[in-house]
């Protein structure tokens, strides 16, 4: 598996989520509410290396490789996201 | 250079099928080009004669042809099955059982089996009961970085509390709760 989403890639989706991040010894967390209920998160890794592979935030968000990449790159929204999420019912 | 009749050329070909390899006929492989021999008109050979050495000639380009091709088909296909040979043996994913979350105050009630996969030049450690995933540089670190992110996901959702949980993470909690005990 070719690696697709970096540490760097994993902020950006955070903010364009926008994420509560939740700091803890060897991770950060993305926590990303929805009706002050929590309906996904995820790891970030604590390592000065930008392009350090975070390929499991495609499973966290639910979303397949090409959107996680939409998510950090621009064309998919909060919103578009949260459409997926319900979709799929992990909204309520 | 060297000149020989067309006849005598073709006898060549004609032997060449019982006892010489192409290249002993053509020489591409082995000899510089003005070393080949060159079949021209002699006395008393007709155009019939060049018609046949053409032929013969086109059959032997179109046998090279042939062979190149499939030369270069099966350069390919070892190249993907060495490609696949190496990604076998270098990226193999295996099952570990995680038995412990020492040294957090939680045990489990049963060992767990997480799921170590390669992904480039790290490793993904998942849990997918829970579906919940931690990386690494080395499997024994994305092995602990999972237990970490199980401790951590536990203990922020008795935190947070069943009610403020969307249906993922709550789905996440009940395979948690039915695995790790609180010693705290």
């Amino acid at each position: 598996m070719a690696r697709i989403i970096t540490k760097e890639h994993a902020v950006k989706i955070a903010k364009k989520l926008k994420a509560k991040m939740r700091q803890e010894k060897a991770h950060a967390y993305a926590e990303i509410f929805y009706n002050e209920c929590l309906i996904a998160w995820f790891g970030i890794r604590r390592s000065s290396e930008k392009d350090k592979g975070h390929d499991h935030i495609q499973r966290d968000l639910h979303i397949n490789s090409h959107q996680a990449k939409l998510l950090a790159a621009c064309p998919l929204t909060r919103e578009d996201w949260l459409e997926i999420m319900s979709d799929k019912g992990f909204l309520r | 250079m060297q000149p020989i009749g067309l006849r005598s050329w073709l006898g060549k070909e004609q032997s060449f099928s019982r006892e010489f390899e192409p290249d002993m006929i053509f020489g591409a492989a082995c000899l510089p080009r003005h070393q080949l021999m060159q079949p021209t008109l002699g006395i008393g050979e007709s155009s019939d004669d060049l018609v046949e050495a053409m032929r013969v000639f086109a059959q032997d380009v179109s046998a090279r042809v042939d062979t190149d091709f499939r030369i270069s088909v099966l350069e390919k296909v070892v190249l993907e099955l060495r490609h696949v040979v190496n990604e076998l043996t270098t990226a193999q994913t295996i099952q570990v059982p995680i038995t412990s979350l020492a040294p957090e105050p939680y045990t489990l009630k049963h060992p767990i089996i997480a799921i170590v996969q390669p992904d480039w030049d790290q490793f993904i450690a998942t849990f997918f009961d829970a579906n919940i995933t931690a990386s690494g540089d080395t499997q024994n670190e994305a092995l602990d970085n999972l237990k970490a992110v199980l401790v951590s996901a536990f203990r922020r959702f008795r935190q947070l509390g069943e009610d403020r949980l969307g249906p993922g993470p709550r789905k996440q909690y009940a395979v948690l709760k039915s695995l790790i005990l609180c010693q705290e």
